[in-house]
């Protein structure tokens, strides 16, 4: 075999060989972005079972106060219902947030006087919505708009462009980095309308319970108020069966007294 | 014998018993004229600073109901109330179409919670005419993001005229929406601070609303003075059905502001609901039509004016009762002093009938006299109070013109005050007057 011919064999190997790196790249580049969408809703989603943690969210907002709260938390995805019993501070103990459905009820034990929410709203005073204690829906919401590559520090992401796919959806645009490893969500940004940046959210942690991804850790920071921020670390979870009469208004009296 | 001549003359002969016995009823008469034009004024002011910042007295908004089984505040059709107001006939001197949003301003790291009108601006003029400004002019409104702020809002902004602010809302449909203002002005504290609600163009808040720049959720008549405001809503109600449009029906004014429910469910004022609230509703077709008046809007601030009015009342009767009571013991005096005086009129000829009725008459005097010089003194503190200017901010100043107390003096009603304090006077001198009748001549004369 000549010089020349070792030389085109090499070359046509070399390409064999390459091609299915090659191919692999190019549908690594390409996966199916609506699939990883509906993965992060099924993974911290529990539609057969019930869920429950304790909630510690701390805020540090430059115009009100920093602040710690503490509350109980629990979830029936089948209903598409939560509720949040408040135990800390003192001073809050016994206010309580029920959804069932698309209606959401604030209770104050000392008024003894449910008031109508919005999921929309901020959850009291922190930068964390009522919805983000919701199961989540963005493979319904979001179509992706665009998909990139990118690093969020050690991790190499996809980063996702969303764009809602119904006018009612609470934020039109989002963007989401989720980790290339392992399909988690590790930070999302929230646009508005006008495609102004919201609100930017951090995922740092992550717990496995059952078959299911809950970030145990997660930081809101507002694009809109310098400074204000709130960090939320979840504990104790667990997916015991809870009683039926617990996603009700008359319970979240009873344990309000 | 002249009783009234009399009457006066006995009621002199004992100034201090007259003094203190018509003091008490000036001061119950004095206090209670000055409680109902304190009210009427209220009410007054209320409504006034209510029309100023709801910019209109009689509102019609749109809704129109949409796939996902919600309803979205917009006054698609225009054309069809358009047509309703012309065959009405109506006496409108003004109207203007207006979109509201509930925002939150952002300055900085601070934030407020604020209603934002949007309404028509012809460069700088606008409904609401030449409002005054603490800092900042109207010149700004030429801008197309200018914006107008109520004093509270600026100050917990810490914002000044000319410096950017972001507003965030969310749209008809429900998405969330950020833009940038410029503020053009600071308003100067009024009375329709409780409302609080800022003013920009209405292109600029259709566009933080999501609405098309010429849409608007609403429109707002002005009526001409003295036009009846439940009948002009009904007049159109009347002729937005007739066209077959949908129309949600009145919650009616009613005397007792909790009777129409308090604050609608949606966060809004009764009348201004749009029925977004947590019931469900039933869908409909094309723009549903609701409409209210000043008066709905102003019913549920009703409820401070009519406590002070039910208080003022009570301290009335109980002043009342204890003049009455005084009435009876004073006139039991005299019955006891003049007893023989009865007994000499009598003796002379002076029928029973007749004594009674100089009794009766010594009481109109007492009390309506005092009735009357308590009416005259509250008339001389109204203009007086009105001069101190109120630190009084919030509710309260809604009930202020101006800043001041405002007072509107009823007629009908100081009279009405003033004719119950002498029947009532005359009531409880109608015991002691027919014991005086009832006297034996002979016995009176006796000294018994």
């Amino acid at each position: 075999m000549s010089k020349r011919s070792r030389i085109r064999a090499f070359l046509f190997l070399s390409f064999l060989a390459a091609f299915p790196a090659a191919y692999a790249q190019t549908a690594d580049a390409n996966p199916d972005f609506r699939k990883i969408l509906t993965l992060i809703d099924e993974r911290s989603t529990f539609p057969k079972i019930d869920f429950s943690a304790v909630v510690q969210m701390k805020t540090t907002d430059p115009e009100k106060g920093d602040s710690d709260e503490k509350s109980a938390f629990f979830r029936r995805d089948s209903l598409d219902a939560f509720l949040i019993l408040q135990l800390e501070p003192s001073t809050k103990k016994g206010q309580g947030m029920l959804l069932v459905s698309d209606n959401l009820w604030k209770y104050d034990p000392v008024s003894r006087k449910f008031s109508h929410s919005s999921l929309k709203d901020n959850y009291g005073d922190s930068a964390a919505k009522n919805s983000d204690f919701r199961s989540s829906s963005k493979a319904k919401d979001y179509k992706v708009a665009a998909a990139s590559s990118g690093a969020l520090g050690k991790f190499d992401c996809w980063i996702l462009e969303l764009e809602a796919v119904r006018d009612d959806v609470t934020y039109p645009f989002m963007k989401l980095w989720v980790s290339k490893s392992d399909n988690l969500l590790l930070k999302a940004e929230e646009y508005s309308l006008t495609r102004r940046l919201l609100r930017t959210s951090l995922f740092p942690s992550y717990s496995k319970l059952a078959d299911k991804y809950i970030a145990t850790r997660s930081i809101f920071q507002d694009g809109l108020v310098a400074g204000k921020r709130t960090e939320i670390i979840i504990t104790d979870l667990s997916v015991k069966a809870l009683p039926d009469d617990m996603f009700t208004k008359s319970y979240l009296e009873k344990v309000g007294k | 014998m002249n009783i009234w001549k009399t009457a006066a003359r006995n009621v002199s002969r004992q100034r201090r018993r007259a003094v203190l016995l018509g003091g008490a009823v000036a001061l119950g008469s004095g206090m209670m004229v000055l409680v109902d034009s304190l009210t009427g004024g209220m009410a007054a002011a209320m409504k006034a600073n209510v029309t100023a910042a709801n910019v209109g007295e009689l509102y019609v908004a749109g809704s129109v109901w949409r796939e996902n089984g919600t309803a979205s505040k917009r006054l698609d059709d225009e054309s069809t109330l358009a047509a309703v107001m012309a065959d009405a006939g109506l006496k409108v001197t003004k109207s203007l179409r207006k979109t509201s949003a509930e925002t939150t301003l952002v300055f900085g790291s601070k934030t407020v919670r604020l209603g934002l009108s949007g309404i028509p601006w012809d460069g700088a003029s606008s409904a609401l005419g030449e409002p005054q400004l603490s800092s900042g002019n109207l010149d700004g409104m030429k801008d197309a993001s200018g914006i107008i702020l109520p004093k509270d809002a600026a100050d917990r902004l810490g914002v000044k005229a000319g410096e950017s602010i972001l507003a965030r809302a969310t749209t008809v449909t429900g998405q969330v929406n950020v833009l940038d203002f410029v503020v053009a002005g600071i308003l100067a504290p009024s009375g329709g601070d409780m409302f609080t609600s800022a003013y920009a163009r209405l292109e600029k808040v259709n566009d933080l609303v999501n609405l098309p720049k010429d849409g608007a959720q609403q429109t707002n008549f002005y009526l001409a003075k003295g036009g009846d405001l439940d009948a002009a809503a009904d007049a159109i109600l009347a002729g937005l059905r007739a066209k077959g449009a949908v129309v949600a029906d009145r919650v009616k004014t009613s005397a007792d502001p909790m009777a129409n429910g308090g604050p609608g469910e949606d966060g809004g004022l009764p009348g201004m609901s749009l029925g977004l609230s947590a019931t469900k509703l039933e869908p409909w077709s094309g723009t549903k039509y609701t409409i209210s008046t000043l008066d709905e809007v102003a019913s549920q601030f009703m409820t401070p004016i009519m406590s002070i009015k039910s208080i003022g009342a009570i301290v009335f009767v109980a002043l009342l009762a204890i003049c009455m009571v005084g009435v009876v013991n004073t006139f039991r005096m005299v019955l006891l002093e003049r007893t023989r005086e009865i007994g000499t009129m009598r003796a002379m000829g002076v029928k029973a009938r007749e004594v009674m009725r100089l009794f009766l008459a010594e009481a109109v005097i007492m009390t309506g006299g005092g009735s009357l010089f308590g009416m005259a003194v509250a008339f001389i503190l109204m203009p007086v109070m009105s001069m101190f200017e109120s630190a009084g901010g919030g509710v309260f100043a809604l009930f202020l013109r101006e800043g001041h107390l405002y007072f509107q003096p009823s007629v009908s009603g100081a009279l009405s005050c003033v004719l119950l304090t002498i029947v009532a006077g005359s009531l409880a001198a109608l015991f002691p007057a027919r014991q005086a009748a009832a006297l034996q001549p002979a016995v009176a004369l006796r000294g018994i």
